[in-house]
């Protein structure tokens, strides 16, 4: 180890605010000071303050990849039940486009019966009782509707808001807009279940056109949770200490020469590295949570599995990571529709309702803002016998909690058949605009330079859905 | 300082008079063309203030502009009320209001006479005078004057020239993306500096490092993107890429290729490759997907790559309507759409020069083989001509081709095209059931069902099959009649391949999974109710890409054919386990047909075979085939017909090149509402933007003439567009800024007047891009010396006056390149298939990849290749390259950002590929000094106080491992470079070395030109 008098000061100061968080002494005065010196330095990440009221502070998105059945699960539509097996009227199909299908296949009734839960009697599907738990804290939007029918297209479109690639993503819009309350770990983590990768990829979540720095950074539940976090085999702490105390010393003599400030920066960013590796084994060890916390989520350490990340979410989001996206990519069911739903809100339900739960336990739900939700809907016809559906983009569901979000709201309507939204329509470009709109932006004003234009994650769409807002 | 930095964003000191295009326009299109600009669509109150006529003209309310008179303008009125007012413009709930500065440059502007200029882009460039300068002395070549000049209307002096090591690795670094060697450091002088650039612009490693350059405005990957992400074969355009820039091709016959090169008259197989420009675009195969939906969205990307990449000017937003700042229209958009969407998006099978000379060969040999025929049987002709005329006296028999589409709820799509054939598009599967409901058939009996396997330019290699050979496998053909399966009593076909098991696919169909006794052979296993074999096309690269015919004959006629329900089931399950990959096995194209009679032995013909059979007047070629067909029948021909198979074994395998071809009949191109698909709206014919320069001569409607007019002479933003880019890659930031937008939102030049001398000299000098870097990389400007001072930060804190050199870290894939080639593991091997070096292999597994996706390390030093090489899967890009900000080619890239991460820290200090080269500098080290290896990273021997700290470390370190020989041991173990032997080394002193070697390869100062 080199002596601690030839640390520069940058890393001096960098390892006291460690310190001092380590320490238990808190986000008090003396931290929010530093986090605020450090917002005048050209960190792309210090935390800022958006330009309005903001109701939430943090986003744990729960991307369903695949698109869930919202007929099934969330928009109860006894109509179908009746007409189960017959053909849908000829007016609705016009210049209707499916992916697989016929577009006048039968249609198929809901394969669960709904509960009424809550105060507010919100309808969801019988197979959905932890989230029926939590009713009174969700407003279920239920109008939602998107262009694109293909899994790529629609993810990139929600998480984008374009179906051309290149666009940054929510998240990095959402950093991009705030900075990160962290120096120790990402601003913008994604993690990943279900049987597989988001079709969207890393499109979902990548930076586009912001900096790179803006990008998700993907976490796993089992193995090492941040890519190449641990030292190599056979490289210990102290040996690795002593490596980055000589590059830091090194770069410092040649910032001494050369004085390009970009070599404090990435002093800095060695100095991060070394806390990331000590901070995120410890956040992403779930086993520290009490058994029943664990049991709340249903999570079991060195699983991978959604559970496992609900409450890693939550863990990461308590200290100071601004974005968690968890993408389980599971609900395509084209075929297998009643053993695919059941397995997957299994898999879901309870971990969702947990997180509502136990962010509200801890205070934290009123500045968090959990979105569940695919990119698409399904069909109201069959697809194959009698135990599937298609893609379908004219209605799908979607609900969101906590962060400045009404609980026990029902918004919106489709058809009798669930086949359009008809009442209230929510687009995904209104979904995000909210979300914006609940971190304190504007989302016509959120923008970057791009192109010779100003982008934004709205396009030239969005409308805030007030009626759920608190 | 204030008084300097608002000079600075101005192009010039200021006048006493406004200049509009510097001064007005910016404020006018920033703040008003929104509502009153080119886009008729959305201009509110009748006023546009983006033409001259149109602005005096004014609006509903009158007029807003009064040369001369800025009280009685309304434009003047209207900015300058109150902040609460509600007829305050720009309205505040858009835009905040314009401040004092920008309201006096319109004033002033309308009481100077409110005269109209053009915007400095849409002039072609006229080569300026060269300005004086005082100190004459420091001038290298021109670019230096106009950089001195403008230092010296600001008072500024440039640094002194850079020390000649670091000048020399900033030349290496820049020209070919390496680190200079040792020797060639101890041997530079800075008086051969012109010579060594010369020598660096000659090295083959200079197309590797501008191509990659290239590659990121091309959005090139070895993956088609979206869900499935399937890998591609594109190499040969990465490699032509690279030899172009290394043979200095002109740039405008480098566009000009890359356009259009399929059109140019004795097209090679380069120009061909050299389409891939166009056919980077990703394609989306995922379950469900139309094949047209994806086409167009191909074409906006091409639009968006030539707009950014080729023109600097963005077309994206005229996509969907009108610009609302450019005056390109939405019209003019789709006119340039419409020279893109005559094109075939095809395959062309690329085969190195080796190759190429090996399937030549490979066809003179059998040619004499078959020749010899003629000389152990003289009077072959005999015979010949006694089989030719037996073939032709046979009837030929009436085929009616059935009318059939797809039914049923699966993802794949097939297209009915006009001549009754069906082609798979989009969707790949790997085992289906293909489904296809007849309509009511005209026959009344039907005898015998033909299934016909034809060519398609959309199939890889021209098909007939889906696979990446075009090759498929029918494994049941299933006539349902009246929903009972029919029964055949025979099949014959023009094409019965010997048995062979599924092995022969570019991707080893059941690699990852157990034995697989599925078999493909002959006709008979098409109708023999057993799923495991197939009838096949596949004969092998070089065979495999002939029409096909598969004849079956009923067991009992179908009577009253006229009155049953048909159903056909094309089951094919012969493909690989992983949907996600190229494992399809299917029929590409293929057309249904049937007939009352019984079929004779002119239908089971190979279908060119029997073209030239029944041609009146037969080429020299379908002789040939004629004769090559009946040979092989010869009984006496036997043992040389083995021969010949035993040849053809060699044949290579092609490289699927993803190509783009004129379409037969042009497609007509409607303009999209809104730009959606969905909404087409009037014809448009090609045609190029009217602000820009006219088209050439030549076809008006033809995507070459498009060519040749993006790299027009007269163009006014081609070569500014690529000097400027060239520019950035030197300096970090281009002349403009925004190298994908020249249009008025862009920000002004930094040195208008440079750009334009360098686009005009480079244009005269035979758009020579060597030419270029000659000028750029030999001036004083790009080879001062880059350190900070405090005064310079402070006066031009992003250096865009450059009153100093660049410093700036390198790109990912030089970083890379770097640690290879210091650590002395670097292959560096030109050109060819991608690697795959060391990668976690999750990322390439569920769920963090869609699909699984096949990833064999290498386990030589192919792993060494540099970065260039590297496979790119685009929704997995190698994580490392990832880290330090590669684009991933969803889109063109024409400036990437340059990020400093604590990731990219764990990314050089723990990835394996990082540990193994760290160990490589090691051993160096051991073998020579700490010193060395330093030079190695640097450039430049250290200084005492640093190789004190490099030794201590070494010191402590090899203390440490002394204690703990195990872990030293591990380390060594696990990461163990490939062909360097690590056990001359006592342990520890290794272990310690590497130590010191990840300090040296993540020092700043090594992933940095200085």
């Amino acid at each position: 180890m080199l002596p601690s008098q030839t640390l520069s000061d940058i890393q001096r100061s960098h390892s006291r605010r460690w310190f001092l968080k380590e320490c238990g002494v808190g986000l008090g005065g003396i931290a929010l000071a530093s986090l605020e010196a450090r917002a005048s330095v050209t960190n792309p990440l210090a935390p800022k303050i958006p330009p309005r009221v903001a109701k939430a502070k943090n986003v744990i998105f729960l991307f369903m990849g695949g698109a869930p059945s919202h007929l099934d699960l969330f928009d109860n539509k006894p109509q179908l039940t009746k007409l189960n097996g017959t053909r849908p009227p000829a007016e609705l199909l016009k210049d209707y486009q499916s992916a697989f299908i016929q577009p006048n296949n039968t249609l198929l009734g809901p394969k669960f019966a709904f509960k009424k839960y809550g105060r507010a009697g919100t309808e969801m599907a019988e197979i959905l009782p932890h989230l029926g738990s939590v009713a009174d804290d969700l407003a279920v939007i239920r109008s939602m509707h998107t262009e694109a029918f293909n899994h790529a297209p629609a993810q990139i479109l929600l998480s984008t808001g374009s179906q051309q690639f290149g666009r940054p993503s929510l998240g990095s819009w959402v950093t991009y807009g705030l900075g990160c309350e962290t120096d120790d770990l990402p601003s913008f983590v994604v993690m990943s279940s279900g049987s597989k990768g988001p079709s969207g990829g890393a499109a979902n979540f990548n930076s586009g056109f912001l900096p790179s720095v803006h990008d998700g950074v993907q976490f796993r539940s089992v193995g090492d949770p941040v890519l190449f976090l641990s030292n190599p085999k056979g490289i210990e702490k102290n040996n690795r200490r002593a490596v980055i105390d000589a590059i830091n010393e090194l770069n410092q003599r040649h910032f001494e020469s050369v004085g390009d400030p970009e070599i404090q920066t990435r002093i800095a960013a060695y100095e991060m590295s070394a806390r990331m590796q000590e901070v995120a084994p410890e956040v992403t060890d779930i086993s520290r949570e009490p058994k029943d916390i664990q049991e709340m989520y249903g999570a079991q350490p060195g699983e991978r599995s959604f559970a496992n990340n609900a409450l890693l979410a939550r863990r990461l989001v308590e200290r100071g990571v601004r974005f968690v996206e968890l993408f389980h990519e599971s609900w395509d069911q084209h075929g297998g529709l009643v053993g695919g739903l059941k397995k997957n809100c299994k898999d879901v339900d309870q971990a969702c309702a947990a997180l509502i739960k136990d962010l509200k336990q801890r205070g934290m739900l009123d500045d968090t803002l959990i979105v569940f939700g695919g990119e698409f809907g399904r069909t109201p016809m069959v697809q194959g016998g009698n135990d599937g559906r298609d893609h379908h983009p004219n209605a799908f569901t979607m609900w969101m909690a906590g962060g400045g979000v009404k609980g026990g709201v029902n918004h919106g309507k489709t058809d009798d058949l669930g086949f359009n939204a008809v009442e209230d329509k929510v687009h995904v470009h209104d979904l995000n605009a909210t979300i914006l709109h609940l971190l304190g932006f504007d989302h016509t004003r959120l923008t970057t330079r791009f192109q010779g234009r100003d982008y934004r994650l709205t396009d030239v769409h969005g409308h805030v859905v007030k009626p759920i807002l608190s | 300082m204030r008084g300097f930095l608002l000079t600075l964003f101005l192009p010039f000191p200021l006048y006493s008079k406004v200049d509009f295009a510097s001064q007005v326009q910016p404020i006018l299109s920033e703040n008003c063309y929104a509502c009153h600009g080119p886009d008729e669509a959305s201009v509110e109150a009748g006023l546009r203030l983006d033409r001259h006529d149109l602005a005096l003209k004014g609006g509903d309310s009158g007029a807003a502009i009064v040369p001369g008179d800025p009280t009685k303008s309304l434009l003047i009125e209207r900015i300058s009320l109150a902040h609460d007012d509600d007829d305050l413009m720009p309205p505040s709930e858009k835009k905040d209001p314009l401040t004092k500065p920008q309201t006096q440059i319109l004033n002033q502007w309308i009481q100077e006479g409110a005269k109209w200029g053009q915007h400095w882009a849409y002039a072609p460039p006229v080569r300026p005078t060269i300005p004086k300068v005082t100190a004459t002395s420091w001038p290298q070549n021109p670019i230096d004057h106009f950089v001195l000049a403008r230092l010296e209307a600001e008072s500024l002096k440039p640094s002194p020239k850079a020390p000649p090591r670091t000048l020399l690795r900033r030349l290496a670094l820049d020209l070919v993306g390496l680190p200079p060697s040792l020797k060639d450091l101890a041997t530079f002088k800075t008086t051969e500096i012109d010579s060594r650039i010369l020598a660096l612009l000659a090295s083959p490693h200079h197309g590797e490092k501008w191509g990659r350059e290239w590659l990121d405005v091309a959005r090139y990957a070895d993956s088609s993107g979206y869900e499935k992400d399937l890998p591609r074969e594109m190499h040969f355009y990465r490699d032509w890429v690279v030899r172009a820039l290394n043979d200095d091709m002109g740039y405008d016959q480098f566009i000009i290729r890359q356009i259009a090169g399929d059109l140019l008259e004795n097209a090679t197989q380069d120009d061909f490759i050299a389409t891939g420009y166009l056919r980077n675009s990703m394609t989306n195969e995922e379950g469900g997907a139309k094949p047209e939906q994806f086409r167009v969205e191909g074409l906006f990307d091409r639009m968006d790559a030539i707009g950014k990449g080729i023109l600097g000017i963005t077309t994206q937003c005229a996509q969907c309507h009108t610009h609302k700042y450019d005056p390109l229209t939405h019209d003019e958009y789709f006119g340039l759409f419409s020279f893109l969407n005559n094109t075939r998006e095809t395959s062309h099978p690329a085969y190195s020069p080796k190759d190429q000379q090996r399937i030549t060969s490979l066809k003179e040999k059998t040619l004499k083989i078959e020749e010899r025929f003629k000389t152990i049987q003289p009077d072959w002709q005999k015979s010949f001509h006694s089989w030719e005329e037996e073939l032709l006296s046979l009837p030929s028999t009436n085929w009616i081709v059935q009318e059939i589409a797809q039914f049923g709820d699966d993802g794949q799509k097939y297209q009915n095209l006009p001549d009754g054939s069906l082609i798979n598009q989009g969707y790949a599967a790997t085992k289906m059931s293909a489904p296809f409901q007849h309509q009511r058939t005209t026959l009344n009996e039907v005898f015998a069902v033909r299934l016909e396997l034809l060519n398609d330019p959309y199939l890889a290699l021209n098909g007939p099959g889906r696979s990446m050979a075009g090759t498929g496998a029918l494994s049941e053909y299933t006539l349902r009649v009246d929903e009972k399966d029919a029964v055949f009593k025979s099949a014959v076909a023009s094409v019965n391949p010997s048995d062979a098991k599924l092995d022969r696919m570019r991707y080893p169909l059941n690699a990852q999974r157990g034995p697989d006794d599925r078999i493909t052979g002959h006709a008979a296993y098409a109708i023999d109710r057993n799923e495991k074999t197939a009838w096949s096309n596949d004969l092998g690269p070089g065979r495999s890409n002939d029409p096909q015919v598969l004849i079956m004959e009923l067991a009992a006629p179908i009577e009253n054919a006229m009155e049953r329900d048909l159903k056909t089931y094309l089951v094919q399950k012969h493909g690989g386990w992983n949907s996600d990959d190229n494992q399809t096995f299917n029929i590409g194209r293929f057309r249904l047909s049937f007939s009352k009679a019984k079929p004779n032995a002119l239908d089971s013909l190979p279908p060119l075979v029997l073209e030239a059979l029944l041609s009146d007047k037969r080429s020299a070629k379908q002789e040939r085939l004629l004769f090559s067909h009946w040979v092989r029948q010869q009984e006496t021909f036997a043992p040389h017909l083995a021969e010949i198979k035993e040849l053809w074994k060699a044949h290579p395998r092609p490289a699927v090149a993803l190509i783009a071809r004129k379409t037969k009949h042009p497609r007509e191109t409607r303009l999209f509402d809104r730009g959606e698909q969905s909404k087409p709206k009037h014809p448009v014919k090609p045609h190029t933007p009217a602000f820009l320069h006219p088209l050439p001569d030549g076809d008006p409607n033809s995507r070459l003439t498009m060519a040749r007019w993006l790299v027009d002479r007269k163009s006014p933003t081609t070569a500014r567009t690529i000097v400027n880019r060239i520019w950035q890659s030197y300096f970090g930031k281009g002349i403009v800024e925004t190298p994908e937008d020249f249009g008025l939102q862009s920000p002004r030049p930094s040195h208008p007047d440079l750009l334009d001398w360098l686009s005009v000299e480079f244009m005269e000098n035979n758009w020579s891009l060597k030419h270029l870097h000659r000028l750029i990389a030999g001036s004083a400007t790009y080879q001062q010396d880059s350190k900070h001072t405090s005064s310079l930060r402070e006066a031009d804190p992003n250096n865009r006056l450059l009153a100093r050199g660049p410093r700036l870290r390198v790109p990912a894939e030089t970083i890379r390149d770097i640690h290879l080639s210091v650590s002395g593991l670097l292959n560096p091997q030109l050109g060819g298939r991608c690697v795959f070096p060391p990668a976690p292999d999750f990322l390439f597994q569920k769920p963090s990849s869609y699909g699984p996706k096949i990833w064999h390390t290498e386990m030589d030093t192919q792993r060494y290749r540099r970065a260039l090489y590297t496979f790119r899967f685009r929704s997995v890009t190698h994580p490392m390259l990832i880290a330090f900000d590669a684009p991933v080619g969803d889109a063109a890239c024409v400036r990437r950002t340059s990020s400093t991460t604590p990731l990219q820290a764990l990314v050089t200090l723990n990835e394996p590929m990082s540990v193994e080269l760290a160990i490589a500098l090691a051993h160096r080290i051991l073998q020579t000094s700490i010193e060395a290896a330093f030079e190695r990273c640097t450039s430049r021997p250290p200084t005492p106080v640093e190789l004190k700290i490099l030794k201590d470390l070494f010191t402590s370190q090899k203390q440490d491992y002394s204690q703990n020989p195990e872990s030293a041991r591990e380390l060594l173990k696990t990461y163990a470079p490939i062909g360097v032997d690590l056990s001359i080394h006592p342990v520890p002193d290794l272990a310690a070395a590497v130590a010191v070697a990840q300090t040296l390869l993540n020092l700043d100062e090594t992933i940095s030109k200085n």
